[in-house]
């Protein structure tokens, strides 16, 4: 098992407001990746507790992003990306692993520093995924799945995570109202982000139907099952159990324990960095429940960073699907395999709770910008650990420890990271 | 290769004082066992049949069929063909369908079932799974018996010019076993 050569820190994040920045919306709306990724920049340059050169301290550039030549017809990403905030003629890479390639552009960015090649670089991710049709984006998507072996025989991305749901209800009785008590605490997390895509809880959503004239509901449960405003993707997901088509871009400055007062007095540390692979397809796993290559990376970072999962006081993990943030739970083993569903029943993973998950609001409702989830994930656990968070986002007990989880495909890769404050 | 056995095309014979031009080379014959390969299993299926590679090593069936057995790593395989019963492990009713589904006439309408099958062989695939109720996904249990079942179709194919056209094509689907 690995350990890090000697000490790296997070010391400054930003990120673009998540959302629709559509070339089908209002013109004043439209935007393309390089201007969100300008976005994040802006963010991290305004919030930075002291001012640095950025352009003169940085020394390379670490970019996930999954596939901006589908979504866009631009390859060679990384290049650009350093252009618009100033690196060239500095390093640029770009990193894809699909959805967790902001994971592994942040992983590679603290083996850089941590090897001693680097004293500071910049991790970051971008993805816009807007431009593209429904079935354009379905099918891009998928393209993180076997293209041969699984594709053609009809998979789709919300499919295979609803695959992995029906193996997990039949083993351990996880029911569709626990799937769908995910989204609403995602949901009413979101709200209180001011950086979220979707800032409404599901009650707002079926208050804002009702006000439309679309229909009447009793509850949110009545609600939530109604085919007209929350039709089926794949059984047993439903529209509300998936996160969303997002364009977003986030940024994060990794450095050396040397350098990290130039930066802040308040740096966050990595103290944990794991990571895992699978086969891409998910019939090739014998078990269907839970993700091999999560359950690799965490025992990785928890052994590097010599702690247990009861030590973290923070996470986000990566909720594509409902099912997903219940199996994370259990992969990184914040409870036994079978009981996420029942904690998140008993409100456990709730704000200020025994384990608060995804107090950003997930990328269910923050968004799920692909390559750029995996740094949005750090901008919040390096918010809630400074006490930055907005609002009434904010633990009350300022978390020490924390945690982000993040997945590429249905499980064929996984990067998780552990921070101390 | 092709060009050794390309026939010169408008000249009229060979130039005087050389050596005639060769004879149209013998076409190699077809190779007595296929490659390993990701086309050999999908010509298997147009022949509907479910062809995995055994290791002569350690006995692993690899399906689909791969150069590297997936078990010990070593490149001694031979083929075999496959039954294709087992069980479903997990299922999906999908609704909003990849494109490819949709160009089958799939919807949110007429939803398809994907999902994943533990062969009897030991080794698993996707599947689409038919013979089901989509619109009822509760009726569809996890565990029960399927079998494959060969479906003509057709995939449409663009050549370099972009022309498009069809050929057929087999697809592998599962419907549950016939008692």
């Amino acid at each position: 098992m690995g350990k890090l050569a000697r000490e790296v820190a997070v010391v400054a994040v930003g990120m673009c407001k998540f959302g629709n920045y559509s070339k089908y919306g209002p013109p004043e709306q439209i935007k393309t990746s390089r201007d969100i990724w300008m976005e994040a920049y802006l963010d991290l340059v305004q919030h930075m507790d002291k001012t640095v050169n950025i352009q003169e301290e940085a020394e390379a550039l670490f970019l996930g992003n999954f596939s901006s030549d589908l979504f866009e017809q631009q390859g060679h990403l990384a290049p650009l990306m350093a252009e618009v905030i100033g690196l060239n003629p500095k390093p640029a890479l770009r990193l894809e692993d699909a959805c967790v390639s902001g994971g592994v552009a942040f992983r590679t960015a603290i083996i850089s520093v941590a090897s001693g090649m680097y004293d500071t670089v910049i991790a970051g991710g971008v993805e816009k995924m807007t431009d593209l049709t429904t079935a354009g984006v379905t099918d891009t998507l998928a393209a993180a799945a076997d293209s041969v072996y699984e594709f053609p025989y009809g998979a789709t991305f919300p499919g295979l995570y609803a695959n992995i749901a029906t193996a997990h209800m039949a083993k351990y009785g996880t029911t569709l109202k626990q799937l769908r008590l995910v989204a609403i605490k995602n949901h009413n997390n979101g709200k209180l982000n001011p950086r979220a895509q979707m800032q409404m809880t599901m009650e707002d959503m079926m208050n804002k139907n009702i006000q439309k004239g679309v229909g009447n509901w009793n509850d949110i449960w009545e609600y939530l099952d109604d085919d007209k405003v929350n039709p089926w993707v794949a059984y047993p997901l439903r529209l509300n159990d998936c996160s969303l088509v997002t364009d977003g871009a986030a940024m994060a400055i990794v450095t050396t324990r040397e350098n990290a007062e130039k930066y802040t007095d308040t740096p966050i540390w990595i103290i944990g960095t794991g990571q895992g692979s699978d086969t891409l397809a998910l019939h090739d796993r014998p078990d269907r429940t839970h993700l091999r290559a999560a359950q690799t990376a965490s025992k990785e970072a928890f052994q590097m960073a010599g702690l247990e999962p009861k030590d973290i006081q923070v996470a986000e993990v990566h909720d594509c699907f409902t099912i997903a943030e219940i199996v994370a739970m259990e992969d990184v083993g914040f409870f036994a395999p079978g009981e996420g569903a029942k904690a998140v029943e008993e409100g456990l993973t709730e704000l200020n709770s025994q384990m608060p998950i995804n107090t950003s609001g997930g990328l269910k409702s923050k968004g799920h910008p692909i390559g750029a989830s995996g740094i949005g994930q750090i901008v919040e656990v390096f918010k809630q650990m400074r006490g930055e968070a907005e609002g009434k986002r904010q633990l009350k007990n300022i978390p020490e420890i924390g945690l982000t989880h993040n997945v590429g495909g249905s499980g064929g890769s996984c990067t998780i990271h552990i921070f101390k404050r | 290769m092709a060009k050794k056995t390309q026939k010169p095309v408008g000249k009229a014979s060979a130039p005087a004082g050389k050596a005639p031009a060769p004879k149209p080379a013998e076409k190699p014959a077809a190779p007595a066992v296929k490659l390993f390969t990701v086309q050999s299993y999908v010509d298997f299926i147009n022949q509907k049949k479910l062809m995995g590679a055994k290791c002569k090593d350690c006995g692993k069936i690899n399906l689909p069929p791969r150069i590297v057995c997936s078990n010990c790593y070593k490149g001694n395989l031979e083929w075999v063909e496959v039954e294709g019963k087992g069980t479903l492990a997990s299922f999906s009713s999908i609704f909003i369908g990849s494109s490819f589904m949709n160009a089958k006439g799939y919807s949110s309408k007429k939803p398809y079932v994907f999902g994943t099958v533990d062969l009897d062989a030991g080794v698993s695939i996707s599947g689409h799974i038919k013979g089901v109720n989509e619109l009822d996904p509760d009726s569809i249990q996890i565990g029960m018996r399927v079998q494959v079942a060969y479906e003509d179709g057709t995939e449409t194919f663009i050549d370099r010019s972009g022309n498009k056209s069809e050929r057929p094509k087999v697809f592998i689907t599962f419907i549950p076993e016939e008692q």
